[in-house]
């Protein structure tokens, strides 16, 4: 029987549906970003006002140790004006509290995990792990990140101190969802002070300032709104520095020092002034370089710190110098993501103390005063992405768990000088590479020297497109397994993230496994360690 | 003048033709779907124990429809093939425009892979991310898709009288609805 008109009306309102709609979702791709703020609707860059993170005090302090009590608890917050975002923070600010210590002197924070149960969008639960990064803490207190503090739970985190002055962070490192959490909110500065780095005559005190950088994005209602681009990584569209959106800072006509942490979930940033003029890098993230490094701009990756000095004294009263960033590739970038925060620079009267850039600053770094020949062997590191999951060597932390926590990717001898050899292939992306508990030094990037900025003992090492980067380090002051994996916290959660051991055959070493958490209420504060 | 008692000589052969003609691409097109199907069998077997199971039934019953097409089929059964066909497409509207949770995530859509348990930790600790339990749209199932509908425009057009209103009426309730629910914002 012939179909009528009507029949073919009909089947075609169905067969049109059925064809378009799937089809019209996949074209405008996920609509995840359908809901991301207007541009208008954000506030205009150099529109807000500088301000720095509080500094926390210990709730007590004896002979050899200072005690803090940070609390990980859901905040409401105004960060695009107008609007309350829910974040999750250490003590209620964003970033959290800076600590500040004295070399010699251990800390002891109580980390309590009051988090929701379920994060309100990704359904995750939100355990933690607290790392902080930078310091050659003992493993069971390096935030491990399958050592695990669910809601509802705290443990008390022992950090030595011993090492030379450096600017540290401590973030969030639970597994699988290291980069949401940090997104989120949970990541602060911790400064590391020494009887060397307070004798020199560098900015001190309210002219040591500290730049944590990174980006976010927000829906329309302003709530956070995290997509990983298919595992590639997070790249927001507003740049917040210490948790302002593009601020405009007040200067004095002097020089100020500055400790850059990017505190970004995958984006990396390069630096420059509007003027054009040089800015000196004295420290990295290990500490005071041997000599400041004078350049126009340098790159800097995740997770990376850098302190440097801007002297403003050349600029009139009244005159806005920018902090630009001119953006490294593979990195997604918004209309505003080039501008990070105006210095504006006022006639008011300052303190002349402190104002200088010596031309020696440490120049006994021990990290590097190592030698190349000092190595024992070389040891070669793979990062690449193969089939979706992002892996060093092809193994993956799944690869760690499945060995119930044996499976290494190196096992140098204490005290043992190694030359690590990174490489990654691709042209398609870049990792910056954190290797826990040491500080290394680069030997060269592909052939050639390290950049300028990078001539100072670090921790973290950016592992550009197509790059082979060779590090020099010394296994020393510690043992046991800690974590080497990529800081763009996405492909860490993706899984490129290993371990090594440092294997000391006279002392056993703690398992990183071996120390808490405990159900809250909270009890004693644990002073054992 | 009345055409009582003549012999329609040339209407029949045409609607023998025509219903031929219908089984015959109804029958090419069940099997298209059925082997498409199949095909994805592995990939959902490693997602779900019962998503597997669903495709296997479903190539399988496919299949055997074609086959079963060779013959004359009473109009309950066509019209139930038909009726079937309609909830196969519209199941895959769903899956591909609704975040439906007690579905696997989808590749391409925060965690992609299952991570082992990590001991100590409460629950799940993978995020899953809005949408990602919706299926991108491919090639293969395009193309299942369209053969699907081509079957059941077959079995309308081997169906006449109140079995063919009903199911044109459901189809045009079931493409009314989709759009509605599009305009609406429930479906993405």
């Amino acid at each position: 029987m012939d179909l009528t008109r009507r029949d073919l009306f009909k089947m075609s309102v169905l067969s049109g549906a059925a064809v378009a709609l799937p089809l019209e979702r996949s074209v405008s791709g996920l609509s995840l970003l359908s809901s991301r703020i207007a541009e208008c609707a954000l506030p205009a860059p150099y529109s807000t006002p500088f301000s720095t993170p509080p500094v926390i005090a210990p709730v007590y302090s004896d002979a050899n140790a200072d005690y803090f009590h940070v609390e990980m608890a859901p905040t409401s917050m105004e960060i695009i004006p107008g609007l309350r975002t829910e974040v999750w923070t250490y003590n209620g600010t964003l970033p959290g509290p800076t600590f500040r210590v004295n070399q010699g002197r251990q800390a002891v924070v109580r980390q309590v995990n009051n988090l929701p149960s379920t994060h309100p969008v990704l359904n995750y639960t939100p355990w933690t792990s607290v790392h902080l990064h930078g310091s050659a803490s003992l493993p069971q207190y390096d935030g491990y990140a399958s050592d695990l503090t669910n809601p509802g739970e705290y443990k008390d985190y022992h950090f030595p101190n011993w090492q030379p002055a450096r600017t540290l962070w401590y973030h969030d490192h639970g597994v699988h969802h290291t980069a949401e959490n940090v997104f989120m909110g949970l990541a602060g500065m911790y400064q590391l002070l020494d009887p060397l780095e307070q004798s020199l005559h560098i900015p001190h005190g309210e002219y040591d300032v500290p730049l944590i950088v990174s980006d976010k994005m927000f829906n329309a209602d302003g709530s956070l709104l995290f997509t990983n681009n298919d595992s590639s990584g997070f790249y927001g569209d507003v740049i917040l520095v210490n948790g302002r959106p593009w601020p405009a800072m007040k200067v004095k006509r002097r020089k100020y020092r500055f400790r850059i942490l990017n505190a970004s979930i995958s984006r990396s940033y390069k630096w420059s002034l509007s003027t054009g003029d040089k800015m000196a890098v004295i420290g990295t993230d290990a500490g005071l370089v041997p000599a400041p490094q004078y350049v126009q701009s340098f790159r800097q990756g995740v997770a990376e710190r850098y302190e440097v000095v801007i002297d403003f004294s050349k600029y009139k009263p009244g005159q806005r110098v920018l902090l630009r960033n001119t953006s490294p590739k593979n990195n997604i970038n918004f209309t505003n993501t080039d501008k990070v925060m105006a210095f504006d620079v006022v006639g008011d009267s300052f303190s002349t103390a402190n104002n200088a850039v010596p031309a020696s600053l440490n120049p006994g770094q021990p990290t590097m005063a190592l030698k190349e020949a000092d190595a024992v062997t070389t040891r070669r590191f793979d990062f690449a992405r193969v089939n979706g999951q992002w892996k060093i060597n092809g193994k993956t932390w799944d690869d760690v768990v499945a060995s119930h926590y044996t499976a290494t990717l190196a096992s140098p001898n204490i005290d043992d000088v190694e030359i690590w050899e990174l490489r990654n292939l691709s042209g398609g992306w870049h990792h910056p590479v954190h290797i826990h508990f040491i500080d290394f030094k680069i030997l060269s990037r592909n052939g050639a020297p390290p950049m300028p900025h990078e001539r100072g003992a670090k921790d973290v090492v950016f592992l550009g497109e197509n790059e082979t980067v060779r590090l020099l380090i010394k296994f020393g002051g510690g043992r046991g397994k800690y974590m080497i994996h990529c800081h763009n916290l996405v492909h860490e959660d993706h899984d490129m993230m290993g371990q090594f051991e440092i294997v000391d055959p006279s002392q056993a070493a703690p398992d990183p496994l071996s120390s808490g958490p405990y159900g809250l209420p909270e009890g004693p504060i644990d002073e054992s360690a | 003048m009345t055409t009582q008692g003549v012999p329609a000589l040339v209407p029949r052969p045409v609607a023998l033709e025509r219903e031929t003609a219908y089984r015959l691409v109804a029958s090419v097109s069940l099997m298209l779907a059925g082997v498409i199907h199949l095909i994805v069998v592995p990939e959902h077997l490693g997602e779900s124990l019962l998503i597997g199971m669903f495709f296997i039934a479903l190539g399988l019953a496919q299949i055997g429809f074609a086959v079963a097409l060779r013959w004359a089929l009473v109009v309950p059964v066509l019209v139930l093939a038909a009726v079937a066909h309609l909830g196969v497409i519209a199941l895959y509207v769903t899956t591909r425009t609704v975040d439906l949770p007690f579905l696997p995530v989808h590749e391409g859509s925060g965690h992609a892979v299952q991570h082992l348990p990590v001991a100590g930790g409460v629950g799940n600790g993978t995020p899953i991310f809005p949408n990602s339990h919706i299926e991108p749209v491919g090639s293969l199932d395009l193309l299942c898709l369209v053969a699907e509908l081509v079957v059941v425009a077959m079995i309308v057009g081997l169906l006449s009288g109140r079995s063919r209103r009903f199911v044109t009426n459901l189809m045009f309730c079931l493409g009314a609805s989709a759009l509605l629910l599009r305009g609406v914002g429930l479906l993405l």
